[in-house]
């Protein structure tokens, strides 16, 4: 941030203040007016300490080279105690005070030692010094070139002095001189709107190709940089004038049969549709011409003699869609037609590669009553485009990609050369000159700064800023400075600073608007930015707590009932990658119906109904294995001829001491044997368990065989397997 | 039949076995068993619970599923956990096992691939990191996934000073080259390792001269817009995005690759050029931090040089800065704690646990420890 104490408003005069204090003679009486700034004394910018030197280092610098001297002829109660009426204590008896006070108010001139006040004082003015005036004078500059030279060893930059603020002078946008812009191709050309009227209910034809096809403009707003926002408008021409079109263009034996549309135009947005943007129609659905935006792409319909136009003229050549040539942007639209190529349309200068499929015939049955419309339908009612025209051209000729190039660098819009006199803090004639356009309705463009001067070698610049209405307390816009790492050494007499250009937004408007430029370094002085980064610092801010449990997710969801299940999922892939895991398979079909996240709230009945699905079938495998089972339910239910799992369901779970011990070993290994806080009770569970067991079992189906003995395991085990005390952690 | 109830968790004191539980779930994303479970209580009671997170982290399902996951999201522009394992993936959980420096992910001349696994590495396809993962490889094993060096994989493309970790991987490159103008693998970069999307990085009041021609300046003709919006991200994004200048997609989506054309632009840096023909042009791969002052300096940069050349220098500043270690440990308290750092204890302990991370070589498995011992403190 810069410093503020600087009063904006009157940074300019300042700055020339800056010299001119030390060029400005005045004879005062008694101790004299040192100021040079009259009675804006107490404006002056002030000088602080030179950088490059130690605070110490700049004062000593002052102490061993000028403060000698001043204390030896200005110490008479002039300008060491001020007890005479002295302004400036530059030579006080303390050093720090003398030493503050003849840099804050400029009294030496480092840039330039002979114009110095405290030299010109006794050479020029001959102030107070009676005899003695040359040999003070030539003693002072010899100190100040003294002092300079050391300033200017310790940086070897010739040195810098601090201040406050470093402006140009002020310009306003309305003293600009406005530029012409590049020359354009103007061959064959029937109608030309520029839109800088400004005000008023017509655009005109400036073409001069009788008879003037002036555009009646239907509630189009003005833009002060040239050109028209359309929003549900219209412009249109008379029936009358609009024949021009017909009879150079269509008109049998007469007209040229080609023609180029070219227009500079801000699309509003890339969603309107059928948006008219240029047609020369008789009705809505009636035109010899017409271009329109739809959403990305624009669209080029033409009646002609050829068979495949269609009706009206209504095939349309339309861009190609991925290539999204119509943009909310600033754009240099053409359309050509010529009996060759047919349609052609152009973007920013280039050909957009539709190729035309109609192809081009003669215009002769073009409707000579059809008028010229922008912006909507001819009844204006209808099918509005939105957006910003800045200039339409029409020729009788399509242009050559030669022409449209040199037309799109021409440019568009009223371009100003503002210059800001930087000459206060050069010491030399030195100038900033801008090329300025109005962007749109809300901003300017600065671009291409350049200094101009008779000698600006050496010059140093860093960092320009540009100030809209500097007044108090204004600072440059933050937005849109692009000079902002400008930092280089000047040199020669023209000197351009970057290819680029600033948006700068409006103020009152171009007719008020005024401008200056700040820098960081100008030649010798330096108004430093702070720099310093910002510090992290934890936030005391509490935010509102999730649940503190969490739903395992669906990958912890697979690993947890594989690793509890003591399923290995891709157990067949590892015998032959070619193998399907019948457990893994159904979790890459279920995966993305299991929950994603972690949080509770998001746990919805599908996730449930995934989860159980995917549990039964890893019990499936766990009950289906008598390797996986025996390792899970302990081997006594795999003793004895049958065994447990070879039985039918009532001699199975008849055998209360295994009924029993299935439950406590499906508890114990799926929830663990510690009995934790957080946990069911283990009794409680292996309780639920033993009701789920004699539930299925009492009311297994029929046969209630050796597959339902199963089934109740299966059943026991997917329960548990999928109940929220797995799930939940 | 002592040692059996110590590994059981006999000397534990109460408490510590909810908090072993607890610790074990988060960190593994699976139940211990209850031999792991013992040792770890035994381990709290003894006052060690960061070797009880340690040994939590032993087992495979921390790298198979809980890294896996916690990773795959970064990888792509949906942010879906359902996507295969591919070489970002795999090499952040490589880097993390082996326990290197957790900055190689923007870094690094690295990449992680299976030791044996058919079909070979491929840069233009992820068939060798769909195989691995429906193998059911081990990701924890060093002889399943192993550490190799992008620049002999690509040592027909790609110097060593040009791989730049994870950034340079097929599977980022497909997400974050593919089309666009490559400010996508800039911006996935922030999110996953700042922590910040492009809307939490917005800085109008920063220098415009970098932006590209590409962006209008006045969106439907309002300059407003592009001032107060539209630049807060490209002031600091485009002088970023130099880095990527070389890089492109080339080819679809699932058998394409990336493109390194050393010393010559991208033609997507320089399309639409007419848009704003006084934007900024790229003619090289510099590329320059302009965030060292305003609201993102608060990321805490450190490197001296604060402009390069390539991904690889962009990676170190990104690295390098206290912004990429906060986010790191962030991310694993949220991952751990099911939670973001919610309050002021939070937050200092993501301080203190982020200088830690830093002193000690950037070792990712220890923040991991750290906020899984922070989160299960008074269970």
């Amino acid at each position: 941030m810069k410093h503020s104490e600087l009063n904006r408003g009157t940074t300019a005069r300042r700055a020339h203040e800056v010299v001119a204090v030390f060029l400005f003679v005045s004879l005062v009486a008694g101790c004299g007016n040192y100021t040079g700034g009259g009675d804006d004394e107490e404006e002056t910018t002030t000088l602080q300490a030179p950088t490059g030197l130690s605070q110490s280092e700049q004062v000593e610098a002052f102490e061993t080279t000028v403060y000698p001297v001043v204390t030896q002829y200005c110490a008479d109660g002039c300008h060491d105690t001020g007890a005479r009426g002295g302004s400036f204590l530059f030579a006080n008896s303390n050093i720090t005070t003398a030493y503050q006070v003849i840099t804050d108010a400029q009294k030496v001139d480092l840039n330039d030692p002979p114009q110095s006040r405290v030299v010109r004082r006794p050479v020029a003015d001959f102030h107070e010094c009676g005899s003695q005036c040359m040999q003070i004078g030539a003693e002072m500059l010899a100190e100040v070139e003294a002092w300079a030279a050391s300033i200017e060893a310790s940086t070897g930059s010739g040195g810098q002095l601090q201040v406050t603020a470093i402006a140009s002078e002020e310009v306003a946008f309305a003293d600009g001189v406005e530029q012409e812009n590049d020359e354009r191709y103007e061959g064959n050309l029937i109608a030309f709107y520029g839109f800088t009227e400004g005000s008023g209910d017509t655009a005109l034809d400036t073409s001069g190709v009788s008879p003037a096809m002036n555009l009646e403009v239907d509630d189009a707003e003005w833009m002060g940089g040239h050109g028209l926002v359309m929003d549900e408008s219209r412009l249109i021409a008379d029936r009358e004038s609009s024949i021009k079109l017909y009879d150079k263009i269509a008109k049998p034996g007469y007209g040229t049969g080609q023609y180029t549309v070219e227009m500079w135009i801000n699309n509003a947005n890339i969603t309107q549709e059928n948006a008219r943007i240029v047609s020369y129609a008789r009705s809505s659905g009636n035109r010899n011409l017409s271009l329109h935006q739809q959403e990305y792409q624009y669209a080029v319909r033409n009646r002609s003699m050829a068979a495949d136009s269609g009706d009206d003229g209504r095939r349309e050549l339309i861009s190609y869609a991925d290539d999204q040539d119509a943009r909310e942007a600033l754009q240099h639209v053409v359309v050509t037609y010529d009996s060759f190529f047919g349609r052609r349309i152009y973007v920013d200068s280039h050909f957009t590669g539709d190729v035309d499929d109609v192809g081009g015939a003669r215009l002769w049955n073009w409707n000579p009553d059809a008028q010229l419309v922008v912006g909507s339908n001819r009844s204006g009612n209808n099918n509005f485009w939105r957006g910003q025209i800045r200039m339409l051209a029409i020729y009788k000729q399509a242009l050559s990609d030669d022409q449209i190039q040199k037309n799109f660098r021409a440019g568009v819009g009223k371009r100003v050369v503002l210059s800001f006199d930087v000459g206060a803090w050069t010491g030399t004639d030195a100038e900033l000159e801008f090329s300025v356009t109005e962007f749109d309705a809300h901003s300017y463009l600065f671009c291409q700064p350049t200094f101009v001067g008779s000698d600006l070698d050496g010059i140093r610049v860093k960092d320009i800023r540009i100030v809209l209405n500097p007044a108090d307390g204004v600072t440059p816009p933050a937005e849109g400075q692009v000079f902002i790492n400008v930092d280089q050494s000047l040199s020669g007499s023209q000197d351009q600073v970057s290819r680029q250009c600033s948006l700068i937004p409006k103020g009152t408007g171009p007719a008020t608007d005024i401008f200056a430029v700040e820098f960081e370094e100008l030649a010798l002085f330096v108004d430093p930015v702070s720099t310093t980064p910002l510090e992290y610092t934890p936030s005391a801010t509490a935010l509102a707590l999730p649940p503190e449990a969490g739903f395992r997710n669906f990958a912890r969801i697979n690993a947890t009932m594989a690793d509890l299940t003591g399923v290995d999922p891709f157990a067949d892939r590892a015998v032959d990658p070619g193998n399907v895991d019948p457990v893994q398979s159904i979790f890459e079909q279920l995966q993305q119906q299991l929950p994603s996240s972690f949080d509770m709230r998001s746990i919805v009945s599908s996730h449930q109904v995934g989860l159980t699905k995917l549990a039964f079938e890893y019990c499936a495998e766990l009950v289906d294995r008598p390797g996986l089972r025996q390792a899970v339910f302990g081997s006594e239910f795999e003793a004895g001829i049958p065994s447990f799992f070879e039985s039918d369901v009532a001699t199975a779970f008849g055998n209360a001491t295994l009924a029993d011990l299935m439950s406590e070993r499906l508890t114990d290994r799926m929830m663990g044997t510690q009995q934790l806080d957080e946990q069911p009770l283990r009794s409680e569970v292996i309780s639920d368990m033993d009701a789920l067991r004699d539930d299925l079992a009492t009311n297994c189906e029929a046969p209630c065989g050796v597959d339902e003995t199963l089934s109740v395991a299966k059943g026991m085990c997917t329960a548990i397997l999928s109940s929220a005390p797995i799930m939940v952690h | 039949m002592l040692v059996l109830l110590l590994a059981m968790g006999g000397g534990a004191q109460a408490g510590s076995l909810e908090r072993a539980k607890r610790m074990h779930d988060r960190l593994v994303g699976v139940p211990p068993s209850d031999i792991v479970l013992g040792q770890m209580a035994q381990l709290i009671t003894d006052g060690d619970a960061t070797a009880a997170a340690e040994l939590a982290m032993q087992d495979s399902n921390f790298y198979n599923t809980v890294l896996k996951n916690f990773v795959a999201p970064w990888t792509n522009v949906d942010k879906s956990v359902f996507v295969p394992l591919n070489d970002y993936t795999a090499t952040v959980i490589g880097i993390i096992r082996d326990r290197r420096s957790f900055k190689e992910v923007l870094t690094g001349d690295i990449i992680y691939v299976g030791r044996t696994q058919q079909p070979g590495y491929s840069f233009s396809s992820n068939a060798h990191y769909e195989a691995l993962e429906a193998s059911g490889a081990d990701l924890s094993d060093p002889n399943v996934l192993e550490r190799q060096l992008q620049s002999e994989l690509a040592s027909d493309w790609l110097r060593s000073d040009e791989a730049a970790g994870v950034m340079t991987t097929r599977a980022a490159g497909r997400e974050f080259f593919k089309d666009g103008t490559n400010r996508r693998m800039f911006r996935f970069t922030m999110i996953n390792h700042l922590c910040r999307d492009l809307d939490g990085l917005m800085d109008t009041a920063l220098s415009n001269d970098r932006i590209r021609q590409d962006v209008t300046r006045s969106p439907g003709g309002d300059s407003r817009i592009f001032l107060n919006t539209c630049s807060g991200c490209h002031t600091g994004m485009d002088p970023f995005t130099g880095a990527f200048a070389y890089f492109d997609w080339v080819g679809e989506q699932d058998d394409g690759r990336v493109e390194y054309t050393r010393g010559d632009v991208q033609d997507k840096y320089l399309i639409n050029a007419n848009t704003f023909p006084s934007g900024y042009i790229t003619d090289d791969d510099q590329w320059e931090n302009y965030w060292l002052t305003g609201s993102n300096s608060i990321f805490g940069w450190r490197t001296a040089e604060t402009t390069g050349f390539g991904p690889q220098s962009f990676g170190q500043q990104i690295a390098d800065s206290e912004g990429f270690s906060r986010c790191q440990v962030e991310k694993v308290f949220e991952q751990v704690c099911f939670k973001p750092p919610s309050d002021l204890d939070d937050r200092t302990e993501v301080e203190q646990i982020r200088e830690d991370f830093e002193t000690a070589g950037y070792d990712l498995m220890d923040v991991f420890a750290d906020v899984a011992v922070y989160c299960t403190e008074g269970l």
